[in-house]
């Protein structure tokens, strides 16, 4: 990249240096017009403007991997299409239909809306929908819920949070191509600056920059969950079955949640959190069907949450499950049981165990 | 020896670097040599290289050792007996040996082969077809007192005994704690999907209040 600025650069000084002086006879013939002298003026401004973007190259060649991650973020947004997945876990897989569109409201005012929807493939589960910023979750025998969400959270976080976030968390470094779902597939890694976080390798679809496969790695590279495109149509407008949703009867605003009772978590603290995680103040106390719970927390990191959980003791030995990338990690402690949940390894899950007195 | 010659003699023990002169010159100085000797052992005794004891005319007591050491007359008569002994044993075999090159032999040991291979498939084929015969005659058994699909269940006054009480009891627990984490991941589920609104509740609370009631809240 270097070697070709600098041949640019030289050839853009020899183009420079040939030209000026006829320039200069020019003006020394005639008077010097006001056009001239701006045209005089311009080109060494010009010449100056072409040799520090020269310089900057290499300096954005570096930035490649994030340029890349931005175009995949932008195409999960911006793109009509239809696709499926597949989440693979260590002992389960599940299939999703995912669609997703943008429309454009017709009048003077071009507001676009996205429109999305989640569907659960192989089991009886939850339909999610998304309009905007509302995200409507549909269960069998139950009303439909209404949250305010800017995506839904069932899908990849990564693929829609704010990328200066996760630019501080983690290093973009591109890789190799491969075949992917007979297209051409370029892998990005986001290695993550802590050893304690779990990095992501995305295969970004080489054409459209539309990611097509998310591994959960491990610090040893061991892949702990996979999210796989198995099927996917990019469509020129939107998808018919989205278009009937734009103006589909839906409930209109989220409950408001009630203000959290401060007593119930004062019997409790957390004197630890892990490197780059922050509390969360949770409004609403957390229901169970019949566990009374004490305590629990919320912590993010900006893109992953841990949750914590403090419950009457059921007299069980510290246990420790790992679903994907989840922990599990159930240890009690005097009369109660300490649950932490997130993505973090055990040894970590632990720490903050401890940490709840 | 001037302390010229020890300087560059103490650098390059040192690995300080030896001219070709230098080294002709060791090489030819016996005296130099045995400087060489000595600062060599010097450097190993300051960088502790050396064993606790130091044993520095060891090879002159090895020599004295081997000097004192019996002179050993080898008896040729030890061969002459043995020779007899070999032939005899290996007698036999020598004369298997030079005659099994022979074309007679060949062919004699080709046709052995061929029919130990021979016999060893008829017998091995008999023996092959009487086993599924034996399955097919064998009788079926009157009574039936494994049931079918299942395991056999103790004949006692009591249902259960104590260990499956045990397992029940277990099983149960299992149950429940499996219930409870996923009670537990639900919720977790509710946490993340109302974090967004939960925050955006939070600041238009947090603006609506008035300054004053904030304080606390910093603190």
């Amino acid at each position: 990249m270097l070697t070709i600025g600098g041949y640019f650069c030289s050839s853009l000084a020899g183009f420079y240096a040939r030209h000026r002086p006829r320039c200069v006879v020019v003006l020394h013939e005639r008077a010097i017009t006001p056009q001239e002298g701006q045209r005089a003026l311009f080109i060494p401004a010009f010449f100056w403007c072409v040799v520090l973007l020269l310089l900057a190259l290499p300096a954005a060649a570096n930035n490649d991997g994030w340029l890349q991650f931005e175009r995949s973020q932008h195409a999960v947004r911006q793109f009509n299409f239809d696709l499926t997945f597949v989440q693979v876990r260590a002992n389960q897989i599940n299939t999703y239909r995912w669609l997703h569109g943008v429309h454009q409201a017709e009048g003077a005012l071009p507001v676009k809306t996205e429109l999305e929807q989640l569907i659960p493939q192989d089991l009886a589960g939850t339909d999610t929908f998304r309009r905007g910023d509302r995200v409507y979750y549909s269960t069998p025998d139950s009303p439909v819920q209404v949250t305010i969400n800017h995506y839904i959270k069932e899908l990849p976080a990564i693929l829609f949070h704010d990328q200066l976030e996760i630019m501080k968390l983690y290093d973009a470094v591109p890789g190799s191509s491969t075949s992917l779902s007979g297209r051409t597939a370029q892998l990005l890694r986001l290695t993550a600056l802590a050893g304690s976080r779990f990095s992501y390798w995305l295969w970004l679809d080489a054409e459209t920059g539309f990611p097509l496969r998310v591994d959960t790695v491990d610090v040893d590279n061991q892949v702990l969950e996979r999210w796989m495109v198995v099927h996917l149509q990019v469509k020129p407008t939107l998808p018919p079955e989205l278009a009937q949703l734009m103006t589909a009867e839906l409930p209109g605003e989220p409950v408001m949640l009630p203000e959290a009772t401060v007593q119930t978590e004062r019997q409790f603290s957390l004197n630890w959190l892990p490197d780059g995680y922050q509390l969360l103040s949770q409004q609403l106390p957390v229901m169970t069907n019949n566990g009374k719970m004490l305590a629990s927390w919320l912590l993010t990191d900006g893109l992953h949450q841990i949750s914590v959980f403090v419950q009457p003791g059921a007299g069980v030995p510290t246990q420790a499950y790992r679903d994907g990338a989840t922990t599990i990690l159930v240890q009690p402690k005097q009369q109660v049981d300490i649950t932490v949940i997130g993505p973090l390894d055990v040894e970590l899950a632990r720490r903050l165990a401890d940490a709840v007195q | 020896m001037s302390s010229e010659k020890q300087d560059w003699l103490s650098a390059a023990s040192d690995n300080q670097g030896i001219s070709a002169q230098q080294l002709d010159s060791l090489l030819q100085d016996p005296d130099l040599q045995q400087q060489w000797l000595r600062y060599q052992m010097i450097g190993s005794v300051i960088r502790k290289e050396l064993p606790e004891q130091i044993d520095t005319d060891f090879t002159n007591r090895f020599e004295m050792l081997l000097e004192q050491e019996e002179t050993h007359q080898l008896q040729p008569e030890v061969q002459v007996q043995l020779q007899p002994v070999m032939a005899t044993s290996n007698s036999r075999w020598n004369r298997f040996k030079t005659s099994a090159n022979k074309p007679w032999m060949k062919s004699v040991m080709q046709g052995a082969i061929a029919a130990s291979v021979a016999l060893v498939a008829v017998v091995g084929v008999q023996q092959n077809q009487q086993s599924p015969d034996d399955a097919l005659t064998s009788p079926l058994p009157v009574l039936q007192t494994r049931p079918i699909g299942g395991v056999a269940t103790p004949v006692s006054l009591s249902q259960t005994t104590v260990d499956s009480r045990f397992a029940a009891q277990e099983q149960q627990l299992k149950l429940e704690q499996q219930r409870r984490l996923q009670e537990l991941m639900q919720a977790r589920q509710q946490q993340i999907r109302l974090m967004e609104q939960t925050a955006a509740q939070r600041k238009a609370a947090d603006s609506a209040k008035p300054g004053v009631e904030q304080q606390p809240h910093g603190n």
